[in-house]
């Protein structure tokens, strides 16, 4: 099997000739990688390579606002590379202020101009050379998808959680008249890749779900946002894309209902951490919802007995209940020593 | 004809059907301003002004080549200012915090002192072997441009240019009297990584062009004498250049701002092809070069960007004197002479790119209307 073969065969609960590893489900904190070169990482490797992961990839499509709020995010980088803790968190206690007082979207008042950004036919969205970077796609062995912002994600970046909150509760045609937008754009946009290209999966990233006010408000949303999603899903199974994930970290069961109603039928990140638990997924859901994830992140950092039995006691049984790919439930942490890792991974291997 | 053929066309002195059209090289300020003026924020630059395709291959071979590379850290915050290690190469500046990519930093310190530092902290950041240097799946990237339509070129290090960066130009000046053997060593030891690291490249894709970085030259001339650069720099390009001409790349370009005159007829002898980007505020002339150097020397650029600000009667004037012309005699790309800076209008930008394209089309044509406008009487 190839890394896409196995991928399709995992997702669609047929048995893999391996555990899969698709690299972009094994993610590390930039400190973690830091400390793993201190404790003997080779400094010039690509991670994927070294730990052996399986070649998987997004398509360079921009399915969010163009231009984007990059200047910001660049901006905010600055407090994970200074040193100087004093003055630049200083700077960077500025600049969340900043952003707290000016995201973009601030009423309906202005949603015309914020509309101009979600014009799906603009042609940055896709490289310059597009016919060229599909043609050399279209016979790989290795699973190519489509990441969606997703619409609660998008309506919390574009107006921030407490002009949401107000929104969602006191201007529901107009968070209605967005997410329909967004919908649309999002369908639309994606359509040059999906008519062009195999796709074998859609990522949907919805990034809320940790803080238990933003949940909240999202299961508020709720029947405001799953049209979107039954919007997206229709279009990619139309198109042939029968993988369609969403990911989310947090305790988001309660969202789970609203996700499947809208066609979704993977979940990635599964934070035990969080308090999901995949095996009670499985046993709830069955074969409705793929699981990515799930491996306790703290667990890493504990003792390699603790490692053994969240492998044992929860990956094991979940990779043999199929629709299951194994990864830390968030970002690797430093807390979690090189050794242990390398234990962690030649452990799941052996399953 | 396809990119690719047009490209090789131009550069060889051969009949391409247009001239080959360079993608203009931008501040980012410069997209800012012109994003205010009239350019959609949404679409590909490049695409906008028409330009060729134009690549080289993801290797770690070229400006910044440490591996892995410093990181950006800032030592601390003085006033408007801040104390800075740069990104890539580790050198010691104080920029502004406002807008530091509108002005130029102060260059505090440099990394590389002394044989030591050679040693320990910068030979094993040039390891050819390194994994990191080539992309993941290398060998589905190889397979993709194999039949490409465009150029693709590689990136072929520098000799002069990154030991300047690691050391300064005033302990790299004094170095080459007080340690003559350590400059030699280092420089050796760039050939032979630059070889080491290219040469899968050059066996699996086959490039059409490679570039070299060295910007060694200010307004009144090289930051190295010509003999120095017969001494310590000859030997080691004499070494890469032959290595890329064994493999079929016959298009070698060096990336060197400011006057450098005086050491063109070197890099010619030392298996370069042609350079780039011809400052006309350091004097460069591309007619005058032509005209001494005939089919010997290639050329990008020599379009003046002060121009820009001028109105279109000077940037008609800038272009027609010499594009046209150049252009007939092959072996050249027209291109500004760097990048364009922010106080260039996007109006006038956008002028000067349906100009240029223009005359690419037909320079024949162009050098009438030239003549006609008396901007070339010859």
């Amino acid at each position: 099997m190839n890394s896409r073969q196995r991928f399709l065969a995992t997702m669609r609960f047929r048995a893999p000739d391996r555990v899969p590893l698709p690299c972009l489900f094994q993610q590390f904190e930039a400190e973690t990688i830091k400390r793993w070169q201190r404790e003997g990482l080779p400094r010039d490797v690509h991670m994927v390579q070294h730990f052996g992961f399986e070649r998987i990839e997004i398509a360079p499509v921009n399915l969010g606002p163009l231009p984007g709020l990059e200047d910001e995010a660049e901006a905010a980088q600055e407090w994970r590379v200074g040193t100087d803790r004093v003055h630049v968190e200083e700077a960077v206690v500025q600049q969340a202020e900043r952003l707290r007082e000016t995201y973009p979207l601030a009423g309906p008042e202005n949603w015309a101009a914020w509309k101009a950004r979600l014009n799906p036919a603009s042609p940055a969205r896709y490289p310059r050379f597009w016919d060229d970077y599909r043609r050399h796609r279209q016979e790989r062995d290795y699973p190519l998808g489509l990441a969606f912002h997703g619409p609660f994600t998008s309506l919390r970046d574009w107006l921030g959680p407490s002009r949401l909150a107000r929104a969602v509760r006191q201007e529901r045609s107009w968070v209605s008249e967005m997410v329909e937008w967004l919908a649309e754009f999002g369908a639309e946009a994606a359509a040059r890749a999906l008519n062009t290209l195999p796709l074998d999966f859609a990522l949907i990233r919805e990034r809320s779900a940790y803080q238990a006010g933003l949940l909240r408000l999202e299961q508020e949303s709720a029947a405001l946002l799953t049209p979107c999603y039954r919007r997206w899903s229709d279009t990619l199974e139309k198109a042939g894309v029968q993988v369609r994930i969403v990911e989310a970290p947090g305790n988001v069961q309660g969202l789970i209902p609203m996700w499947l109603e809208g066609g979704l039928n993977a979940l990635a990140g599964v934070e035990a951490s969080a308090g999901l638990d995949a095996v009670a997924l499985r046993s709830q859901y069955g074969n409705e919802l793929a699981l990515i994830g799930n491996v306790d992140h703290l667990a890493l950092a504990g003792k390699w007995r603790d490692i053994a039995e969240e492998l044992n006691s929860k990956v094991r049984t979940l990779l043999g209940l199929g629709g299951y790919i194994p990864a830390p439930d968030r970002p690797v942490p430093s807390s979690v020593p090189l050794e242990n890792y390398e234990y962690y991974l030649e452990s799941l291997r052996k399953l | 004809m396809n990119a690719r053929q047009r490209y090789l066309e131009t550069m060889c002195f051969g009949q391409p059907d247009r001239a080959f059209l360079l993608y203009p090289w931008l501040w980012a300020g410069t997209l800012e301003r012109w994003h205010t003026e009239g350019l959609p924020p949404d679409v590909h630059v490049d695409e906008y002004f028409g330009t060729d395709r134009y690549e080289t291959i993801p290797c770690v071979s070229g400006f910044l080549s440490l591996l892995p590379a410093p990181e950006r850290e800032v030592l601390r915050i003085e006033g408007e200012t801040r104390i800075v290690r740069r990104a890539g190469e580790g050198q010691i500046i104080r920029e502004f915090t406002n807008r530091p990519d509108l002005n130029m930093p102060q260059w505090l310190d440099y990394p590389l002192k002394s044989r030591d530092d050679w040693e320990q902290k910068f030979k094993p950041l040039l390891n050819p072997y390194s994994p990191a240097r080539y992309p993941l799946w290398w060998e589905d990237y190889v397979a993709s441009v194999q039949e490409r339509d465009y150029p693709l070129g590689v990136n072929a290090g520098s000799f002069f240019g990154w030991v300047r960066n690691w050391m300064g130009l005033e302990r790299l000046s004094y170095m080459t009297a007080d340690d003559p053997m350590l400059v030699h060593e280092i420089v050796d030891y760039l050939a032979w990584f630059i070889c080491e690291t290219i040469h899968r490249a050059l066996d699996d894709v086959h490039p059409d062009f490679a570039l070299i970085w060295e910007d060694m030259a200010g307004k009144g001339g090289p930051l190295t004498s010509p003999r120095l650069f017969r001494q310590f720099q000859m030997p080691a390009y004499k070494k890469v250049t032959e290595l890329l001409h064994d493999h079929g790349v016959h298009v070698i370009m060096v990336d060197s701002d400011g006057f450098n005159d005086p050491l063109i007829p070197l890099w010619l002898e030392a298996g370069v092809t042609g350079l780039y980007p011809f400052e006309v505020a350091a004097g460069e002339d591309a007619v005058a070069l032509r005209k001494k150097f005939g089919k010997s020397l290639m050329m990008y650029g020599n379009i003046d960007k002060r121009v820009l600000t001028q109105g279109p009667e000077a940037i008609d004037r800038e272009v027609l004197s010499k594009v046209p012309w150049l252009l007939l005699q092959g072996g050249y790309c027209p291109w500004i002479d760097h990048l364009v800076p922010p106080d260039v209008p996007f109006a006038a930008f956008a002028h000067y790119q349906r100009l240029v394209s223009w005359v690419a089309e037909d320079p024949e044509r162009a050098l009438h209307e030239a003549r006609r406008k008396g901007y070339w009487n010859e």
